[in-house]
């Protein structure tokens, strides 16, 4: 694993620690203080396991003003800070900077607004996005943006990550529903952006502090746009001999200007894992199988499915199922849902890559991942949301062999270069945190990285704001890159 | 060095096709304001990287033009040296049909981008006010919109990456040209609507999409705002997918009706894309709102996308030449409010505005002919007093004449310090002059 648990940073019982416990204390009431050792070690990781840092304490303040008080705290002392929301996050962007302390918002909690004839919802950061969706479904709206992680991960956690998920396709990611934000500056100020406009003049501002990891201050409240729910929709599981006339399905379906509301495939290994578990009646011997769903109004929706059925027709479908009622499609969804989960049962860990390729490139780049995996000797499963290009390979292994470990990061590096050979980029919606760290070269060149090294230093003279994430050389990358090699 | 001399190495290092003194730039005016030393053209990314690297040294001031669609839309610069156009930037470098991606240099044109994606049924989702002419590169520095925002989004939402010429004259690449991209900080939208204060825009890549089956508008006419305001929120809970809703006075209508008539009052247009079986089914939805909510009348008009009748709407909100354009944001359900402030503080001064007003994006536009001057100031001071304390509404005056950035941007931006502290960072030495953008930047 990268870095193991006790390279990391642990303060100890000192002097300073306790005083530094004492005002956080002092803020949030010491119940609101994560100290010990043991609530502090829950804190070493996010979703990327693969390298953990222990923070010197955990702060879970209430409000927007507590959140402004930790940072002025820490900013006078020095002391860097992350923000973390549920710790869904895959790429270690949640991880504790070395010395630092993790804000947690998750007491944040509270829906603050839901203005419907506007479609706007305000909320604090620590909202879980599945919650907005289920705040408005009842008055025919949605939020957008739905992760895989939606019914654990929160809002300001999305606004970091710019996250996405399946239905991005046609409705886009967060940054293209966020209209306004709360957000503590490193030095403790407040950034005050209204939701009421889409037309606040100056620099666009939501839309470059989604997707900055936490680095440029702490997201406290979002205003996002709510989405009519779609009137009708189509869902169908289209079967497949190969993943190539798979992947060649989806590129034909876009080309013949479809933008479905979701399209997303998994390979055979997932199909496997899949059916052991939950026994859908998928067919072990396909090789892959899309999900396609088209969404909208309900006049011409089935002449659309009709179509999609064709494209599918002309790329050897071997069966297309397509769900007569809403029962049918949420199994059908269950199915990708449940997709990562059951990977458990084919080995005791798994890794999720995150790149992104024009979608023309899948039939080639998804056979150069099958080749890489071969040359590593590890097993990858496929499932991902194909109409964007986002794949998800996901490399298979077993996190006690330390030679496995290190094979598995060599096949991820192998993939990442694939992946930008073909034209794409490194991340698409998990981030850089801290495992992209070394790609970020491959894609930028120096004087696109000195530029995002200004950008940073604008709102965070002191560096003190989640060191170490999203941009190489910062603060505290170096010693997570040296103790990821001791560990291998 | 003296201007002339200044010059002249200018052209030593373009060539004298790339280069255009005082006399002949006078007519390339930003802010309304022409440039002191001349124009420079440069015909590829690496001349506009050695022009801006030529300025920078110098402490020549540069203002990236494109097709002059928007020049207005900015306050007046504190004085400036070079205008950088980049009409010969005129390549389409990537089009990628089947991925709905299309890359080209900022200076080519939408006219161009049109007749390229039309065949292929594809199009660039965008129709800011003079989009033929307008350059993509002015319409991403310039954020400029139209209509059919409410349904396809902003340059924001459409832009995948910019290639930008900083202030250094390195090139700087942002996003790509892929679907999603979460590597780093997403400049794209920090360089999107940055009105050429932090670089020059060189390369711009959007995301496309397919060009629908059909198009048309239909119109419901209504008695006042309120009522015209009603109907639009009962089409947020139909089941409608509207490309554009917009709101227009009599003044507009007028001018907008090839006939010349408008009777009524406010006219709702609502404009559809899709199949003519969509197109049918959501007609008879908005003709049961119209009877619902008390319109007076209804038509209905072809609307496609490269049709007269879409341009013309678009190109209503020009800023007239002896006159003003005023855009006051709010909430959508806040139009009507804010219609009427305009129209008070316009008959002061017995202007009698056009009006046009987003019912999605809550952006009401009033270009109003004939005010200016101390007319402008009084207008603009009335509308400010009214929107006081109103949180997030604000208030931009645009005219062909320099006006003083407080006169532009007349309500603060929403972190400007932070702005402030990006712009010192990424343009430390004002290669690209102060005064332009909101806060003085």
């Amino acid at each position: 694993m990268l870095p193991s648990a006790d390279a990391r940073t642990a303060p100890g019982e000192t002097a300073s620690n306790t005083a530094l416990m004492r005002d956080l204390a002092a803020i949030v009431g010491p119940e609101n203080v994560s100290s010990t050792t043991a609530e502090r070690m829950v804190y070493e990781a996010d979703g990327f396991t693969m390298a953990r840092r222990r923070p010197a304490a955990v702060v879970h303040p209430a409000s927007t003003a507590e959140v402004q008080a930790i940072v002025r705290l820490a900013a006078s002392r020095g002391i860097p800070f992350v923000a973390r929301g549920a710790g869904t996050g895959l790429s270690g962007g949640a991880m504790a900077p070395p010395g630092g302390i993790i804000i947690s918002l998750t007491r944040m909690r509270r829906i603050l607004d839901i203005d419907l004839r506007n479609r706007r919802l305000t909320a604090e950061a620590g909202v879980v996005n599945l919650k907005v969706t289920q705040a408005v479904a009842a008055h025919g709206l949605h939020y957008a943006p739905d992760p895989s992680s939606q019914s654990a991960c929160t809002l300001g956690g999305n606004v970091a990550e710019n996250a996405g998920g399946p239905h991005t396709l046609k409705y886009g990611v967060t940054m293209n529903h966020l209209l306004g934000l709360k957000m503590v500056l490193p030095d403790g100020e407040l950034l005050d952006i209204p939701g009421e406009t889409e037309d606040n003049p100056g620099y666009d501002l939501p839309g470059l502090i989604t997707g900055s990891e936490g680095t440029l201050g702490i997201v406290t409240e979002v205003t996002v746009r709510l989405t009519p729910l779609p009137q009708k929709t189509w869902t169908a599981l289209a079967v497949f001999e190969t993943i190539t006339d798979a992947t060649r399905c989806v590129s034909s379906i876009i080309a013949a200007g479809i933008i479905p509301a979701a399209l997303e495939l998994m390979d055979a290994n997932v199909i496997q894992a899949v059916e052991a578990a939950f026994h859908f009646g998928l067919p072990l011997d396909a090789q892959a199988v899309l999900i396609i769903e088209l969404d909208g109004l309900e006049a011409g929706l089935d002449e659309l499915g009709a179509r999609v059925r064709g494209i599918c027709e002309s790329h050897a479908v071997r069966e297309l199922r397509i769900a007569r009622d809403e029962a049918e499609r949420t199994a059908l969804w269950m199915c990708r849902k449940k997709a990562v989960g059951s990977l458990g049962r084919l080995a005791p860990s798994h890794c999720t890559q995150d790149c992104v390729i024009p979608r023309s490139a899948l039939p080639e780049v998804l056979e150069k991942i099958g080749l890489i995996a071969r040359d590593f000797d590890l097993r990858i499963a496929n499932v991902f949301h194909a109409g964007d290009g986002n794949l998800h390979p996901i490399v298979l292994y077993d996190d006690r062999d330390e030679e496995q470990v290190r094979r598995v990061l060599e096949c991820n590096a192998a993939i990442v270069r694939a992946c930008v050979e073909a034209g794409g980029t490194i991340t698409g919606e998990h981030g850089v945190g801290v495992e992209k760290l070394e790609f970020m070269p491959l894609i930028f060149s120096e004087a696109d990285l000195a530029t995002m090294d200004r950008v940073r230093a604008a709102f965070d003279a002191q560096g003190l704001c989640n060191p170490g994430k999203l941009l190489p050389g910062g603060g505290g990358c170096a010693d997570l890159v040296l103790n990821k090699k001791a560990a291998v | 060095m003296s201007p002339d001399r200044l010059f002249q190495r200018l052209e030593d290092l373009l060539g004298k096709e790339a280069v255009a003194g005082p006399v002949e730039a006078a007519g390339l005016a930003v802010g309304g304001c022409s440039p002191a030393v001349g124009a420079v053209f440069p015909a590829s990314i690496e001349e506009v990287c050695a022009a801006v690297r030529f300025c920078s040294e110098n402490s020549l001031k540069v203002v990236p033009l494109g097709g002059g669609t928007m020049t207005e839309r900015c306050s007046a610069p504190s004085g400036y040296d070079i205008a950088l156009c980049t009409r010969r930037l005129n390549r389409v470098t990537d089009y990628q049909r089947e991925n709905l991606v299309y890359a080209a240099e900022a200076g080519v044109s939408g006219a161009r981008t049109v007749e390229l994606l039309s065949p292929n049924g594809q199009m660039l989702a965008l129709d800011p006010p003079g989009f033929l002419e307008a350059t993509l590169g002015g319409i991403v520095a310039s954020r400029a919109s139209g209509p059919s925002r409410a349904g396809y989004g902003a340059p924001r939402d459409l832009v995948l990456g910019v290639k930008v010429v900083d202030a250094r004259g390195e090139l700087i690449s942002a996003g790509g040209k892929v679907m999603k991209n979460a590597a780093g900080y997403d400049l794209c939208r920090l360089y999107t609507g940055s009105l050429g204060t932090l670089g020059v825009i060189v390369e711009t890549v959007f995301r496309l999409h397919p060009a629908p089956e059909a198009s048309r508008a239909f119109v419901g006419m209504f008695d006042s705002w309120e009522d015209a305001d009603g109907a639009a929120a009962r089409m947020q809970s139909a089941p409608l997918a509207p490309r554009a809703v917009e709101l227009l006075n009599r003044e507009a209508a007028r001018l907008y009706c090839p006939d010349g008539r408008a009777d009524h009052a406010v006219y709702l247009l609502a404009a559809f894309d899709g199949t003519e079986e969509q197109l049918a089914c959501q007609q008879q939805t908005f003709e049961g709102i119209l009877e619902e909510t008390g319109s007076r009348g209804f038509a209905e008009m072809e609307f496609g996308w490269n049709g007269e009748r879409h341009h013309s709407l678009c190109n209503l909100e020009r800023t007239p030449r002896d006159g003003t354009l005023l855009v006051l944001s709010g909430l959508p359900s806040d139009i009507p409010v804010l219609v009427s402030h305009l129209e008070e503080a316009c008959a002061l001064s017995g202007c009698r505005p056009l009006i046009l007003a987003g019912a999605v994006t809550g952006t009401v536009r009033a270009v109003c002919p004939g005010l200016a001057g101390e007319a402008r100031e009084q207008a603009a001071k009335m509308i400010l007093a009214k929107v006081a304390g109103v949180r997030g509404v604000s208030l931009r005056v645009f005219a062909h004449e320099p006006l003083p950035n407080e006169a532009v941007w007349t309500t603060s931006a929403p972190g400007v310090e932070v702005m402030r502290r990006i712009k010192d960072q990424l343009d430390p030495q004002r290669v690209f002059p102060a005064g332009r953008f909101p806060g003085g930047i």
